[in-house]
């Protein structure tokens, strides 16, 4: 909130912000006209770096081929993120409420966040076949871990006072967890919805790598044997548009639950439980 | 002692019976409190004061029904307290406002819970908040505010439901000394208009005889009762109370007996 842009009127307004924003898009704009000439100038082969004009065009050659798997393996991302909410919120809960869940569950996760999924593909194909099946759940463990942990470390953040006064009030565990600890832990928990669906992403992606046969890591697998370097670049930019468009919808959404000073207050622990 | 508009209707006694509490820690029963009886009647304010670690705090908790003694008993208007009284004020040192609530809406949080009205006790909380200046900040949130000012919310807070008893653990301990004692005449304002009993932990001797009815001053590890002060004044607590000499001579009388403990 700039007060003197406030005072003064919109032409002030502009300004600031073309200020602050020139510098990096002409740094970005400096990026990609450097890297188109680089392949012209020396004499960069397609195969190893293609031009990002040869990438767009890439893309563009078959763009329904794009979006449609796009689409699967949105499916499978969305599928495998909701699975990890709908599980890592109530297993959050748990671990926060009884001790001896604590105890049991807690090392279990962090024991089984130290195995790399990637690892454990294969035998989730072995599990839940070729189809979405194995996708989803690679998906879905993947996103689970920062979910479970930012709900911990978020409904762990009420003071003690403030259960004690709640008490003091004749108030209900319900009306406790309700009002006061799961509000407070809210961004904590979006913090781990961010990182979590980022991570779904991936997780979806390798799942396809290891057998599919249609999806965006479907694509990337097709592409690189038949040494398409351009359409391997394109399919991963789109994969990081869709990544980061995600992310950002999770943020959109907290945007409009969240009241404002818990918002502010999760931007800065959008980090943790990584 | 004080002349409380006899047993007002909306005050509480507590007594207190060879009350005792232990931890456990490092394997080892430590005692906070030892064996204190105390009778506090309706109306009366009274101040608890000593060192740190005295169990004060264990003593307000337990009179709460939040913390279980380990031996004696606590008796809230003639009824031993067994779990957590669902009626009483509590301020702490940490306003603990819910940031996500306006200023109002913390103050109407007791009423939430109580599932009464608020729509009924709007007014009310915003009379409150004008008692302690804050009214124009009843839409504002806790992040914008002050300490004092948030602490003064809190209070609020503790009155919006007319508890018949009032505890509060070291409720200024976190202020600077001007804001300090811009609250503790906010309190005795608000006090005297409801006469609620009040239970005060503090560990500022000034602040205890400014504001008590007695002033109860217990010993550190393992906290015990060393004595008990009665507090009166001619005419009602002000600014000026301080610069009286009956107030200098009570302050130097509660001095006095921490010097007997050997504590200062």
């Amino acid at each position: 909130m700039p007060g003197s842009a406030q005072s003064t009127g919109a032409v002030t307004t502009i300004a600031p912000a073309a200020r602050t924003y020139a510098p990096i898009v002409l740094a970005y704009v400096l990026v990609l006209v450097a890297w188109e000439l680089a392949g012209s100038v020396f004499h960069v082969p397609k195969y190893v770096l293609p031009a990002p004009s040869q990438i767009v065009a890439a893309l563009a050659k078959n763009p329904g081929m794009l979006f449609g798997n796009g689409w699967v393996t949105l499916q499978e991302v969305l599928a495998g993120f909701l699975i990890g909410v709908v599980v890592s919120i109530p297993l959050g809960v748990a671990i926060v409420s009884w001790r001896a869940v604590d105890r049991i569950v807690y090392p279990f996760l962090v024991a089984f966040q130290a195995v790399p999924k990637v690892a454990l593909a294969p035998i989730l194909v072995v599990w839940f076949g070729f189809g979405p099946g194995s996708k989803v759940t690679l998906g879905f463990v993947t996103a689970m871990f920062p979910i479970v942990i930012n709900t911990v470390i978020g409904l762990r953040q009420t003071p003690v006072e403030m259960i004690h006064l709640m008490r003091s009030l004749g108030a209900s565990p319900l009306q406790i967890f309700m009002k006061v600890r799961l509000v407070a832990a809210a961004p904590y928990i979006f913090g781990g919805f961010k990182l979590g669906i980022t991570l779904a992403v991936v997780g979806a992606v390798v799942g396809e790598f290891i057998a599919s046969n249609k999806g965006l890591g479907n694509m990337l697998l097709a592409a690189n044997n038949a040494f398409d370097t351009p359409m391997l670049f394109g399919v991963v930019v789109f994969l990081s548009l869709m990544s980061i468009a995600l992310f950002y919808l999770v943020e959109l959404i907290e945007v409009l639950v969240l009241p404002g000073p818990l918002r502010r207050k999760g931007d800065a622990n959008t980090g943790t439980g990584a | 002692m004080t002349t409380a508009p006899a047993a007002a209707r909306g005050t509480s006694s507590v007594g207190l019976s060879h009350l005792s509490k232990s931890y456990v820690r490092n394997g080892r029963a430590a005692r906070a409190v030892d064996d204190v009886s105390l009778d506090v009647s309706p109306g009366e304010f009274c101040s608890i004061v000593g060192p740190s670690g005295c169990g004060k705090s264990t003593l307000l908790m337990m009179i709460a029904g939040l913390y279980p003694p380990t031996s004696g008993s606590i008796h809230v208007d003639g009824a031993e307290v067994r779990g957590p009284l669902a009626n009483v004020g509590m301020v702490f040192q940490r306003d603990v406002l819910l940031e996500w609530r306006t200023v109002l809406d913390n103050v109407l949080l007791p009423i939430e819970v109580k599932r009464l009205s608020k729509h009924a006790y709007r007014e009310k909380a915003l009379d409150l908040l004008e008692l302690v200046s804050l009214r124009d900040f009843a839409d504002c949130y806790p992040e914008q505010l002050s300490g004092g000012m948030r602490q003064r919310v809190a209070i609020c807070r503790a009155l919006i439901h007319d508890p018949p008893l009032l505890l509060m653990d070291e409720p200024f301990g976190a202020l600077d000394a001007l804001t300090r004692e811009k609250i503790n005449l906010d309190l005795i304002r608000l006090t005297a208009l409801t006469r609620q009993t009040v239970v005060f932990v503090t560990h500022s001797i000034d602040e205890a005889v400014l504001m008590s009815d007695r002033i109860v001053v217990m010993t550190a590890g393992p906290g015990r009762v060393f004595q008990s002060l009665d507090v009166a004044f001619d005419g009602p607590r002000s600014i000026e109370t301080r610069a009286e000499p009956r107030f200098v001579e009570l302050v130097k009388e509660v001095r006095d007996a921490f010097h007997r403990m050997g504590v200062i």
